[in-house]
């Protein structure tokens, strides 16, 4: 049927239209620079490079920790606080997202480029 | 096409889908969903656009449409989200009119309002941010707008025979 067609035909457009944009944003925003920066009892210690690979020991009075920079992501390797909560939070990578460690205060946090206000306004 | 009076029964369902988009898209907006995007929501007074749309009542749904984000913004947001919904949401229910004469199948339909609404919004986003930031988002954007667009056509279709009794 022809009105069948028509459907499929925009259906398959709207597809290739989004992959495309999706590769094309891939591309675009790649090159945005994202640091890691690590934040003890309010102090910043570190403001690292997300693509390089690193790890940090800090062994201070606030207890010792290690924290990892892996293939774009940082997780917290090891800690000798209770409760542990800092491993379990996982590897982040993304804008904002960060891995607290309370009992030592230490703080590592995921600070973008150039549109990090964004999300405040479009909604 | 003859009915062009203000009947009480248009009144009474034009203010009715009015009531139920308005406070639908308020209680939406009060769900936050993280896909990627800031501001992903169903669009669940799209329904009832969709709905008058393909009841080829065209004028009532720019009614409802245009009473609902000006109520709703008076109330509940501010002059910039009034700005930014009249923006997406006219594009979006004009693309639905043009995609209903044109015949295309209701899910395509409402395809289309979804992904034109979420265009348009970051097209204003855009200009009055002026940052090129922004376009990041339009790729998720237009995914989350073909799957809730999927939804709420689904829910249109499944809906509507029990609505066309009031609506003959």
């Amino acid at each position: 049927m022809k009105k069948n067609r028509r459907d499929i035909l925009f259906i398959v457009i709207l597809i290739v239209l989004i992959v495309s944009l999706f590769l094309v944003r891939k591309c675009i925003y790649n090159s945005e620079e994202q640091n890691v920066e690590i934040t003890q009892d309010g102090v910043i210690l570190y403001v690292l490079s997300i693509n390089e690979n690193q790890t940090i020991t800090l062994d201070n009075e606030f207890g010792y920790n290690v924290i990892q920079i892996k293939d774009g992501k940082v997780y917290m390797e090891t800690s000798d606080c209770n409760g542990q909560d800092c491993i379990r939070q996982g590897r982040i990578d993304r804008e904002g997202a960060s891995v607290i460690c309370l009992p030592h205060k230490l703080m590592i946090s995921v600070r973008g480029g150039n549109n990090a206000h964004i999300d405040s306004m479009a909604k | 096409m003859k009915k062009k009076a203000f009947t009480t029964k248009r009144i009474a369902y034009i203010a009715l889908f009015t009531a139920f988009a308005m406070i639908l898209s308020y209680v939406e907006s009060l769900i936050p969903i993280y896909f990627g995007a800031p501001g992903i929501k169903l669009g669940l007074a799209n329904f009832f656009l969709l709905l008058l749309v393909r009841y080829k009542r065209n004028l009532d749904a720019v009614i409802v449409n245009v009473l609902r984000i000006a109520l709703g913004g008076f109330l509940f947001g501010n002059l910039y989200s009034i700005l930014f919904s009249l923006a997406g949401g006219m594009f979006s229910l004009g693309i639905m009119i043009l995609f209903e004469k044109f015949r295309f199948h209701v899910l395509c339909v409402s395809i289309a309002g979804a992904v034109s609404h979420n265009i348009a919004q970051v097209f204003v986003a855009y200009l009055v941010m002026e940052s090129f930031g922004i376009w990041y988002y339009l790729p998720v954007l237009l995914l989350a707008g073909v799957i809730t667009g999927l939804a709420i056509g689904v829910l249109n279709k499944s809906l509507k025979p029990h609505l066309d009794l009031f609506f003959r």
